[in-house]
């Protein structure tokens, strides 16, 4: 899978490692990473609720259609290129 | 619904510091963005809208979003408001207040614009402390609950926002979670849709100065408690006194059409204005 367009889009760097999208996610989709952050580690099984992107306070997560990402440019494609944050993992 | 990236292109001021200044977990990011897409829903352009935001965590919400803002002096948000609303009637007034800001310094002012009914619209951020300046108790701290003013508990009732407004007169009512976020929404934009005075009660999680300090976990654990503890107001009404326990409604209170401040400013304007023909 093209893992730039997963239906579930992080920008980390504005993420502050709450965990709060992990623990609402009614299928379980999300989890945390080594250094703290989430990934989608189950993205087929996320059947788009939304719950995670709705209860982010920091602006993190929007969740689309993985074709609605391509072709509408939700996210913008340089805020593809940034999402990852500042600090390298593990720190 | 908005996609959140789509709301922060549109809505956020590209210019400020990101990640913004809240907590890790803090509930008020998360009312933020329910504010964002209430007003998207409305329809309403930028421009038509003035938020005014008091001092405090949640006062800073002016800061971010890109509309006509007035961040204003701590507790008089809503006086900045009125003469905002009256200088200029077309607005769609919004003002954020915490629960300090709109219940303890600000209670005069809040109580008061409820009793004249005018046209603006109050988010009141309920985070059951003073978040800002370092946890000390506020008229919406729970009875015994710790605070860095209160060491021992607090030994004062507890204020019950939407009662207060309700009796003195407010249009429309209600009380909604951080955890219930979606909800929200919907009550935010019918509040804004109302003609008078609106108030919307956003419970919202302050895991730093109020969560910590009584044990009640991270920012999971109390937006899970919102969760466990909030019932609809119809059903909650129904509870009886043993069942009630820790449970409070949320939903939509009271809703009334009623002649706003401004329809009888204006009709004095009229009469006032004939008399002298
Ligand atoms: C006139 C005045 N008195 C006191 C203060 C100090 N002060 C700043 S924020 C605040 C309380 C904040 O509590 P709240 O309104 O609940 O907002 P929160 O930070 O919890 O969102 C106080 C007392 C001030 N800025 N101005
Ligand atoms: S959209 Fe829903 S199912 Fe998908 S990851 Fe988010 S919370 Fe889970
Ligand atoms: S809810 Fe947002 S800030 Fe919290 S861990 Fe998830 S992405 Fe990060
Ligand atoms: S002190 Fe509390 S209300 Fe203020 S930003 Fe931190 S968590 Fe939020
Ligand atoms: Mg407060």
């Amino acid at each position: 899978m093209n893992k730039k367009y997963e239906p579930i889009h992080f920008f980390l760097r504005w993420c502050k490692k709450c965990g709060i999208c992990i623990a609402f996610c009614p299928k379980h989709v999300l989890e945390r990473r080594p250094d703290g952050y989430p990934y989608a580690a189950r993205p087929d099984d996320c059947i788009l609720c939304g719950l995670c992107d709705i209860h982010c306070p920091d602006y993190a997560i929007t969740v689309a259609k993985k074709d609605e990402f391509r072709e509408k440019k939700i996210v913008k494609e340089e805020d593809h290129e940034k999402a990852q944050p500042d600090t390298p993992a593990g720190q | 619904m908005i996609r959140t990236s789509e709301a922060i292109y549109k809505y956020l001021r590209p210019d400020k510091k990101y990640p913004h200044v809240w907590c890790p977990g803090c509930g008020i990011g998360i009312v933020t963005g329910a504010l964002v897409r209430a007003i998207e829903r409305t329809g309403l352009t930028k421009d038509e809208i003035a938020l005014v935001s008091g001092i405090g965590c949640s006062g800073r919400i002016s800061t971010y979003l890109d509309f006509n803002t007035l961040h204003t002096t701590h507790g008089r948000a809503l006086a900045f408001a009125t003469g905002l609303k009256l200088a200029k009637p077309s607005l769609t007034v919004i003002v954020v207040m915490g629960d300090g800001d709109a219940t303890a310094i600000g209670g005069n002012h809040l109580i008061h614009s409820c009793r004249r009914n005018i046209n603006i619209t109050s988010l009141i951020i309920n985070n059951n402390i003073y978040g800002m300046t370092g946890g000390q108790y506020s008229p919406t701290t729970p009875m015994n609950h710790i605070a860095s003013t209160a060491q021992y508990g607090s030994i004062e009732k507890t204020f019950d926002i939407c009662k207060i407004v309700e009796a003195c007169g407010a249009s429309f009512v209600a009380r909604g979670t951080a955890y219930h976020a979606k909800m929200l929404d919907a009550l935010i934009e019918r509040a804004i849709n109302k003609k008078g005075f609106s108030v919307v009660e956003a419970l919202s999680q302050c895991p730093t100065q109020y969560g910590r300090r009584n044990k009640l976990g991270g920012p999971v654990e109390m937006l899970q408690w919102y969760k466990d503890n909030a019932i609809p107001y119809p059903a909650f009404k129904k509870l009886s006194p043993d069942e009630i326990g820790e449970k409070f409604p949320i939903g939509v209170m009271t809703d009334l059409d009623e002649p706003d401040y401004l329809e009888r400013y204006n009709r004095i304007i009229k009469e006032a204005g004939s008399e002298g023909q």
